[in-house]
């Protein structure tokens, strides 16, 4: 990684205070502190609907909730978990990083950045309400399949503008990101010098790019077909619902990379700081991750197996898909060397990326065991794959997120958190989420098919056993609150380098805390 | 300086440009795909 000459951290702390402040603000940490708490606001928010969808299924039967609302349930759990709580939790921790590790002193468009985040809120609105209207929610499925969503009520425009907004804020933030990190590093600080957790933020930004327009023009046919008498995914118009799922997953898989990626760049940060060592293989990181983007656009129908896909086909989209595992394991096989022979020390960020390290990996063993067509049209829609995607994006995204939490809490408040509590998150948090998924495995193995509100009493077991371990997951979130608000208002002031192993720009040149604005005379890299 | 500073405005600007005709290129281009698929 880089070395660095010179120092020029600046201290300038005169802006607007009060509601104006967030409101108007163009400052990247602002912007990105606004990301980081919106975030957490959704992932409550989704997390509830969770806890629905757990009690429902605690025991056969229907006690809770009615079939259509366990329906909406599982909906705007996953559209509020995926756009609403992950996506802009990454996008908090870029507003708040990038700029910091390149020696910028802001985002490049920083007007365009507030528009990108205040959009947020309309669309989380939008969503959040459409529940509450005439004809219910939009009980379709995250993932909008026609031919459903033309015979839904008005919440499935609501979710459709939502989409739209979400869509524009992620496009404007993209190219807010991209245009940073092309034009505006410090000089000396060449591509291949900029830290990991940049350069996987530069490759999921173009997968946005590229992605979120082809959802947001799947969801405008469907408003189309809905009110202008078109029939792109209607079979009775002459078009077809298949085309629909071609598209919406041509834009899904990338996405569960737009989700991952990001985490990938946070554990790169993690891992080597805790290890004192610098981070192994990084070309080969940088290429690895690369090339995960790249398959990610040829991968699409492995999640359509059961379609009538061609022979062909089948065989071509899984053997795609399985080659993802060879740059996947490459970057694991980075991560365990970079701890190989390290002076390790477990902190909360670095238990939460080893935590990360075990059950991403598991998460794509179930994967690639998904990818095998004869397999998959067995699993497909039971729980094995709600196991699988879990643990990608809730061991593998979140625990990312709750390490980069920890990491930088320090540079961005000033203040420790509770080491002993932060544990406490961790260890809890990792039992509980293997308590809730790990026994969907043998569900989905055993037939349980997701998105139902009862089941055959044989499942009861372990649909008990996933709920007790749903509720003490979503209860252990509680905690990282309460270490959160603690240490913003009563933490240990933090030394000026808590982690000595950190060597990026924003432990190395900037004071804890960061000022308000920070490199305006760019740092010289060597 | 303050020619620096227009200079890395202007170039900002032309990266965002390009990444936005990228962006409106792919909305249009599956409109008009799925518009010929579906209209044989």
């Amino acid at each position: 990684m880089s070395a660095v000459l010179d120092q020029h951290g600046h201290a300038h702390e005169h802006h607007p205070s009060g509601i104006m402040r967030w409101v108007t603000t163009t400052n990247h940490k602002d912007i990105g502190t606004m990301y980081l708490w919106f975030s957490f606001a959704m992932f409550l928010v989704g997390g509830f609907m969770a806890m629905v969808i757990r009690a429902e299924l605690f025991q056969p039967g229907l006690q809770v909730v009615q079939p259509q609302v366990f329906n909406e349930m599982t909906t705007y759990h996953g559209l509020i978990m995926v756009f609403g709580a992950i996506m802009p939790a990454f996008v908090g921790f870029a507003n708040w990083q990038i700029p910091m590790m390149i020696g910028a002193p802001d985002m490049a468009f920083p007007r365009m950045n507030n528009w990108s985040f205040w959009l947020l809120p309309p669309a989380a609105l939008l969503l959040v309400t459409s529940l509450f209207v005439p004809g219910g929610g939009a009980g379709v499925g995250w993932t909008m399949y026609a031919p459903l969503t033309v015979q839904q009520g008005p919440s499935m425009d609501m979710m459709i503008f939502a989409v739209h907004l979400l869509g524009m804020s992620s496009i404007m933030g993209s190219i807010n990101i991209i245009t940073t990190l092309l034009n505006m590093r410090a000089p000396g600080m060449t591509m291949m010098k900029m830290p990991m957790f940049c350069w996987t933020w530069l490759i999921t930004a173009y997968l946005l790019i590229a992605v979120m327009p082809v959802l947001a023009g799947a969801v405008t046919m469907t408003l189309t077909d809905r009110h202008f008498g078109t029939s792109f995914f209607s079979a009775a118009g002459g078009g077809d619902p298949v085309l629909y799922q071609h598209i919406f997953w041509f834009f899904g898989h990338p996405e569960v990379y737009i989700i991952a990626i990001p985490a990938f760049g946070v554990i790169s940060q993690v891992i080597p700081t805790f290890s004192r060592k610098p981070l192994f293989g990084y070309a080969s990181m940088v290429y690895a991750t690369a090339s995960i983007a790249i398959l990610s656009f040829i991968v699409w129908a492995h999640h359509m197996y059961t379609v009538g896909l061609p022979t062909a086909g089948q065989l071509y989209f899984m053997y795609a898909t399985m080659l993802i595992a060879v740059p996947t394991g490459v970057k694991v096989f980075n991560w365990v060397a970079t701890m190989w022979k390290g002076s390790l020390t477990f902190e909360t960020p670095m238990l939460f990326a080893i935590g990360f390290l075990f059950l991403f990996t598991l998460g794509g063993f179930s994967g690639l065991v998904l990818a095998l067509t004869a397999v998959d049209v067995q699993m497909q829609d039971t729980y094995y794959v709600v196991a699988h995607f879990h643990y990608v994006m809730v061991a593998g995204a979140l625990f990312a997120a709750f390490a980069g939490i920890y990491y930088w809490l320090p540079k961005w408040t000033g203040r420790m958190y509770n080491e002993t509590l932060g544990k406490w998150h961790f260890w809890l948090s990792i039992i509980f989420f293997n308590l809730t998924f790990f026994v969907q495995h043998f569900l989905g193995i055993a037939g349980m098919p997701r998105r139902i509100p009862d089941y055959a009493p044989q499942f009861a077991e372990f649909n008990k056993i996933s709920s007790i371990g749903a509720f003490g997951f979503g209860l252990s979130q509680l905690l990282l609150l309460y270490i959160v608000v603690s240490t913003i208002r009563s933490g240990k002031k933090a030394p000026e380098r808590p982690w000595e192993g950190a060597d990026t720009l924003e432990w190395t040149h900037l004071p804890t805390p960061a000022p308000y604005h920070s490199f305006e005379k760019p740092p010289v890299v060597k | 300086m303050q020619s620096m500073h227009e200079e890395r405005r202007s170039r900002n600007l032309r990266t965002g440009i390009v990444l936005a005709a990228i962006a409106a290129a792919f909305f249009i281009g599956i409109l008009i795909k799925q518009y010929l698929l579906t209209h044989r």
